[in-house]
């Protein structure tokens, strides 16, 4: 009866984690900001390649700053695979994509998430959210050939840079490894 | 007869592990982990599309190889996936997805039904065979300039453009759901 009750357990936690990731995106197209804080832990960490911001305040503040250059945004998951470490820790993969628009372009970026989630307060949060992409682009560019480039993350008023996908050398192994 | 609670959560269970397969497949293809992407197939595991079959993990690999080969890197995004049961160690799906693929010439962009069939083997389940369908495979640049009007919607380089496989009107791959 114990092992059904955990088993059961474990198929309610990646639906709960499931959510926590859809739930993600529409929070953050729709800037609301708190509830976002909410869905990392206290400790929790969001990581791009070459960034790190720790703390749930400092995630937020780093979206707001992110974000208020783009009228709207389009955050959207598709495939996730999960593992269950434990009753209170798992990691998964989320194949993703977005757009971003301004009045000026809309960027385009395709989207692999690394996820460490843990279970705090009762809910789970993501612990440590890692953010690779294939490239990000304007849909302008995408159209005329800004995909043949080494350098695929051509995001307007930055330098172009390589992007981090895909990762034939394995440097962000992630879930499943 | 009522199914047990154990063989009810036996097979929630096994749709999941069937999920992970296919998010797996996506990120171990675009990553070229050849040697853990032939573990997602069965030991006679079969890769088709309606115009070649390939037998065998190993052969399965290389076919990937030599098809990755020309791109300097590819997207693959599953979305939607159904599975169904046909006993503890055998299930089918059907996942609906899509693809882009890079070099310096050029991106494809392409729109992906997986038919697929599931064979637990080894403790884990597989792929035992996986046939790709697609309704348009076409460079970027042919999407936007009106492509996807023609029949022949299968317009890769070097080439001559085919007629689409999808939509399946006539039913000739009924996979599942059939």
């Amino acid at each position: 009866v114990d092992q059904v009750e955990t088993r059961v357990r474990r198929l309610e936690d990646r639906l709960a984690i499931s959510d926590l990731v859809v739930t993600y995106a529409t929070l953050l197209d729709d800037r609301q900001w708190e509830r976002v804080g909410g869905l990392f832990a206290h400790d929790g960490v969001f990581a791009g390649p070459n960034s790190t911001i720790e703390g749930r305040d400092a995630i937020v503040e780093n979206f707001r700053v992110k974000l208020a250059p783009y009228a709207w945004t389009l955050h959207d998951p598709h495939g996730h695979a999960i593992e269950i470490d434990d009753d209170d820790h798992a990691r998964g993969t989320v194949i993703g994509y977005s757009e971003l628009g301004t009045s000026q372009t809309t960027l385009c970026t395709s989207i692999r998430y690394l996820d460490d989630y843990r279970r705090e307060d009762g809910r789970w949060r993501f612990a440590r959210r890692t953010v690779l992409s294939l490239y990000g682009v304007t849909v302008d560019d995408r159209n005329h050939g800004g995909l043949q480039h080494a350098e695929r993350k051509r995001w307007p008023g930055r330098p172009a840079e390589v992007a981090e996908l895909p990762d034939y050398d394995r440097r962000f192994p992630g879930y499943p490894g | 007869v009522a199914d047990s609670l154990e063989h009810r959560l036996q097979r929630l269970e096994d749709r999941f592990a069937i999920q992970d397969l296919v998010v797996q497949y996506a990120t171990l293809l675009d990553d070229a982990q050849w040697d853990a992407l032939a573990e997602l197939f069965t030991t006679d595991g079969v890769f088709g599309s309606p115009h070649s079959t390939t037998s065998g993990r190993e052969a399965v690999i290389e076919n990937f190889k030599v098809k990755h080969a020309p791109f300097t890197w590819t997207w693959h995004d599953p979305h939607g996936v159904a599975v169904e049961f046909d006993d503890d160690d055998h299930a089918r799906g059907t996942v609906i997805g899509y693809a882009e693929l890079g070099n310096a010439e050029t991106t494809i962009c392409t729109s992906i039904r997986y038919l697929d069939d599931y064979h637990r083997e080894g403790g884990r389940w597989r792929f035992a065979r996986r046939t790709v369908l697609s309704l348009y495979g076409t460079s970027l640049d042919d999407r936007n300039g009106g492509g996807l009007q023609q029949a022949d919607r299968k317009r890769w380089p070097n080439r001559p453009a085919g007629p689409a496989e999808l939509p399946d009107y006539d039913r000739h791959y009924p996979g599942y759901p059939g």
